[in-house]
């Protein structure tokens, strides 16, 4: 009898075992799957935010045009900041102008001399942000730096926290999925040790003994991530725009332009086949993940009772 | 040729199980070891088909000194030394083919399976219960089950541990005439028994264990 024939007996043998550990199986790595695309949107979105907040240069009387923009030149080099964005006494004068102009009280006597010119400065990262601000306070020609520092601390906890939720949270998933198969191995391998101890006393290697349960274990995830592709089939459609709705207002990547970036160009695509992309990228990985799990699963389970 | 050397091994209180044994047994020889329950024949078969490990000496199977050996080469020495347990240890849930055929499978000959089985089978005198399951035989048939897929391999040693034990006086001639047939074929044999009846039949020699050690070593005998 070949391995994969032994392999395939041993899920028939015991269908109830067989399937609630699929079901098991399905219901974690269709968990999985979702939790990843989750994860995946916040993981840009929290990079955007990230980004978002601003350190304003406002320069004294004293700086010249020439002198701003060298020194924007010198921040722009760091790469520790994304943008810098030079705004002129007149550029202020306009943009105040523009955000007052319901109410005529406030445009009464100004002039371009009262605003200072300034620099807004992007971080590439939230985390960068102590470190660019000390750099620019012993500048010459500053009046004064500015920045928020409230929503600047608020992010820098989101995004460290939220690391930690995912992290913890997908290591239990993989946790819960790997027991799952070494107890449902384990079981049948317990109900055939008589069989294993027979086999290595008539010269089995341990790769002989090793490879049914190996093989089951890798059944398990091809139909577990079979179904759980069929159910992402069904469910994404439905579950995409509640994700995008929930993260409205910042910009998410396309699939193609994340495709694009490794190099496919696929022009545009509609959201439909975006969809089907994602969906089988997402059944790719849950096999991928299922494998190395079947793996290490079977070969811990196997392993007590290769010692005869 | 297979060398026990100044062999011992104790239990963890510090008592000899076997003590310092030397025996030298040659190929195509058929060797009874006989002794008393607890005398240590069954720790000896053990310790040559490295199930269990020496405390001391050396145990050497055609030169090799198998204690030496890595977990990977153990696989090649059972299949050059074919085992037959008083307790048959046959698969219940598969047909006396299957059984047979688990020998050749595990030493990667499979395409020798459907022309072995059955000539093997014919050998021990079960050929027509190719498709029985173990719990449709006699004990003597389970055993000749257990014998066949012991040489089904064509193993060099045969070794043998109480393979009478638990069959009735008919069934243990049936198995003791094939295990001669066996032997005639060449194949050495290391049968541990203490059935006087069957070691006086046959008059092969006979090494007697007591007590973990060798207390008589003589070819042509009986049991003493």
């Amino acid at each position: 009898m070949n391995s994969l024939k032994r392999a395939v007996k041993n899920l028939i043998l015991d269908k109830s075992v067989t399937l609630s550990s699929l079901l098991v199986l399905v219901l974690t790595f269709f968990s999985i799957a979702i939790f990843s695309v989750f994860a995946f949107y916040s993981h840009f979105a929290i990079k955007y935010l990230e980004q978002s907040p601003q350190i304003f240069l406002y320069f004294t009387d004293k700086a010249s045009e020439q002198y701003i923009l060298d020194v924007k030149d010198k921040l722009l080099k760091s790469d520790k900041i994304s943008m810098v964005t030079y705004t002129s006494k007149d550029k202020a004068l306009e943009s105040y102008i523009d955000a007052n102009k319901d109410n005529p009280l406030l445009l009464e006597s100004i002039s371009a001399n009262i605003f200072p010119a300034s620099l807004d400065i992007k971080a590439t990262n939230i985390s960068y942000f102590d470190d660019i601000l000390s750099s620019v306070k012993g500048l010459e020609n500053v009046e004064s730096v500015d920045f928020q520092k409230v929503v600047v601390d608020k992010l820098k906890e989101i995004s460290s926290k939220s690391k930690i939720v995912g992290i913890s949270l997908i290591s239990l998933l993989l946790t819960m999925s790997f027991l799952n198969t070494l107890l449902t191995i384990g079981m049948t391998i317990r109900s055939q040790k008589k069989e294993i101890e027979i086999m290595k006393l008539v010269g089995a290697t341990d790769w002989f003994v090793i490879k049914p349960y190996l093989l089951q274990g890798i059944l398990y995830a091809f139909v577990s991530s079979f179904i759980v592709g069929i159910l992402l089939f069904i469910t994404l459609p439905f579950i995409l725009p509640q994700i995008e709705a929930f993260f409205t207002g910042v910009p998410l990547p396309q699939v193609a332009d994340l495709l694009k970036s490794i190099g496919i160009n696929l022009g545009q695509i509609s959201p439909a086949i975006e969809q089907l992309i994602m969906l089988s990228f997402l059944t790719f990985i849950i096999f991928v993940v299922g494998i190395v799990i079947a793996i290490i699963g079977s070969l811990t389970a196997v392993a007590k009772y290769l010692r005869v | 040729m297979i060398e026990f050397i100044n062999v011992e091994r104790k239990f963890k209180q510090g008592d000899f199980e076997i003590d310092n044994i030397n025996l030298v047994i040659n190929e195509g020889e058929f060797v009874f070891i006989v002794g008393p329950s607890g005398a240590g024949k069954t720790s000896l078969l053990k310790l040559l088909i490295r199930e269990e490990v020496p405390t001391s000496g050396e145990i050497k199977v055609d030169g090799e000194n198998i204690q030496k050996f890595k977990s990977k080469q153990i696989p090649a020495l059972r299949r050059k030394i074919g085992m037959v347990f008083q307790d048959f240890r046959l698969l219940d849930t598969r047909t006396v083919f299957d059984n047979v055929a688990i020998s050749l499978e595990v030493a990667g000959k499979k395409e020798e399976i459907n022309e072995v089985v059955p000539r093997v089978l014919e050998l021990v005198g079960l050929k027509d219960k190719i498709n029985h399951y173990p719990s449709q035989l006699a004990g003597g048939e389970k055993q000749r089950v257990s014998l066949a897929r012991a040489i089904a391999h064509d193993p060099k040693y045969l070794v043998a541990d109480e393979p009478t034990g638990n069959i009735d006086p008919k069934a243990t001639w049936e198995v003791v005439k094939i295990f001669q047939k066996i032997n005639d074929f060449g194949t050495s044999i290391i049968f541990a028994t203490h059935d006087k009846v069957v070691v006086d039949a046959l008059k092969k020699r006979v090494v007697t264990i007591d007590n973990g050690k060798i207390i008589k070593d003589k070819i042509n005998s009986t049991y003493e």
